[in-house]
C-alpha cells in the first residue's frame, strides 16, 4: 500500500459517509449517485499526491468533492438535453403535508434553491462553521451567514408558517 | 412538525438511503430501519462522516481500478494521434520529393508540416483539469477561463488545422497529372468534406462550449452577489 492509499484512506475513514451524501445531493434525479461517488473517489486519488496541505484535510476532502460534484452536475445536465436536472421539481408546493418525510422535503427545498445555496447549505448540515464553509467556497464568512440566514427564512416561510 | 433543523436529520439519513439505493438490497446497518442518531440540530456528528474500513479498502480498489482504465483509454489516444502523425509526415516529405511539379511538391510539404505542428498544437491545447482542490469559486474562475481558451481554440480551427491540410492536398493533387475531371471532383468533395466538418465545429461550440461557459459565469455572479435571487 503506497503512501497515497494511506492518506486516501485516513480520509475516507473519516469523512466517507460525507462523500456519499454529497453524492446523492448533486445526482439530482439522474439515478448515477453511484457514478459520482465514484467519480469523487477518483478525483481524490488523483488529487492526493498534490495535496501539499496548504488547507486542512477536510477542507480540501470537500473542496475536490465539491468540486467534481459541480463539474459531473454540469455534464449531466448538459446530457439530459439542457434541462436542468433536480431530484425533485423546482416548484415549490403549499408547505410540507402531514406525515410527509424529512427526506422528501430535503429533496424539494435543495431542488429548490441556487447552486451556491445548494453548496452552503450541504456544509452547514455537515457541521462546519461559517469560516470553513468560507475556506471552501471562496466566499466571505460574512455572505455565508447570509446565506444560511436567508435559506432559513425561506425554508420556514414555505414549509412551517402554515 | 418539519422545521429547518430536521433538515439535518434528513441529511443524514440521505446517506444510507443512497448506499442501500446503489446497492440495492436490504442493509441491516444502514438500512431505514435503523434509528437515527439523535441530531441536537441541523449538523451532522462528525461520527456520521465516518465509514467501516472494510467499505473503504473495497472503495480504494474500485477507484485503483477505475484510474487504471482511464489511463489506459488516454495512453492509447495519445498513441493513434501519434501513429498518424508518424505515418504521414515520411509519407508526405516522400510526396514532396518525388512530386511530379512544383505545385505538388509544396503541397506535400505543407501536409508534412501540418503533421508536426497539428499535433502539437492539440497536445498544447488539452490541459489538464483544473486542481479540484482549489476553493469552488476559484475552480470555476479557473474553468471559465480553461472554456473561453477552447472557445478561442475552436473558433480558429478553420486556420490552423483545416486551411493547411486542406491547401496543401489540394496543391498536391491539381498539380498532379491526373485528368482535370477527376480534378475538380476531387476539389468539390474536399470543399464539401470540410465545409461538413467546419459546421459540426460550429455546433459543438454553440451547443457545448458557449451554454458551459454561460452557466460557469451564472454560478459566478452567484457567487459574487449574496443578494443576488437564487430561486429556481
Amino acid at each position: 500500500v503506497d503512501a497515497t492509499d494511506e492518506r486516501l484512506t485516513e480520509l475516507l475513514a473519516a469523512h466517507g459517509a460525507t462523500l456519499r451524501r454529497i453524492a446523492w445531493a448533486y445526482a439530482g434525479a439522474t439515478g448515477e449517485e453511484d457514478d459520482l461517488h465514484q467519480e469523487i473517489l477518483l478525483q481524490l486519488w488523483r488529487a492526493l499526491p498534490s495535496f501539499r496541505g496548504d488547507a486542512a484535510p477536510g477542507t480540501w476532502l470537500y473542496r475536490v468533492a465539491l468540486n467534481t460534484a459541480i463539474s459531473w452536475r454540469r455534464s449531466a445536465t448538459r446530457r439530459a438535453n439542457r434541462e436542468p436536472v433536480t431530484r425533485v421539481a423546482a416548484t415549490n408546493t403549499a408547505g410540507a403535508p402531514p406525515g410527509r418525510s424529512e427526506l422528501a422535503v430535503l429533496e424539494e427545498f435543495m431542488g429548490s434553491l441556487g447552486p451556491v445555496d445548494r453548496t452552503v447549505l450541504i456544509l452547514y448540515m455537515e457541521g462546519l462553521a461559517s469560516a470553513e464553509i468560507a475556506d471552501v467556497t471562496g466566499l466571505a464568512p460574512g455572505a455565508v451567514a447570509v446565506r444560511v440566514h436567508r435559506m432559513k427564512q425561506r425554508f420556514e416561510r414555505t414549509y412551517v408558517e402554515l | 412538525m418539519i422545521d429547518f433543523d430536521s433538515l439535518g436529520r434528513a441529511w443524514v439519513r440521505s446517506g444510507t438511503a443512497a448506499r442501500a439505493a446503489a446497492r440495492d438490497v436490504p442493509d441491516a446497518r444502514d438500512g431505514p430501519d435503523v434509528p437515527l442518531p439523535d441530531v441536537p440540530g441541523v449538523r451532522v456528528p462528525p461520527a456520521d462522516r465516518r465509514v467501516q474500513p472494510a467499505d473503504v479498502r473495497a472503495q480504494l480498489a474500485d477507484v485503483r481500478a477505475r484510474a487504471e482504465r482511464l489511463d489506459r483509454d488516454v495512453g492509447r489516444r495519445d498513441l493513434r494521434e501519434s501513429l498518424v502523425a508518424l505515418l504521414m509526415l515520411p509519407l508526405f516529405a516522400f510526396l514532396a520529393v518525388t512530386a511530379a511539379s512544383p505545385v505538388s511538391a509544396l503541397g506535400a510539404a505543407i501536409v508534412a508540416v501540418a503533421c508536426m505542428v497539428i499535433p502539437l498544437r492539440l497536445r498544447r491545447a488539452r490541459l489538464g483539469p483544473v486542481d479540484p482542490g482549489r476553493p469552488v469559486a476559484e475552480a470555476l474562475r479557473a474553468q471559465l477561463e480553461r472554456v473561453r481558451a477552447q472557445e478561442r481554440l475552436l473558433g480558429t480551427v478553420a486556420w490552423w488545422y483545416f486551411a493547411p491540410l486542406g491547401t496543401g492536398v489540394l496543391l498536391y493533387v491539381l498539380g498532379g497529372d491526373s485528368s482535370t475531371s477527376f480534378k475538380l471532383v476531387y476539389l468539390v468533395g474536399v470543399a464539401v468534406l470540410y465545409g461538413w466538418l467546419l459546421h459540426m465545429n460550429r455546433r459543438a461550440v454553440e451547443t457545448d462550449v458557449r451554454p458551459l461557459a454561460t452557466e460557469l459565469r451564472r454560478w459566478i455572479e452567484d457567487l459574487d452577489d449574496p443578494d443576488i435571487d437564487e430561486g429556481a
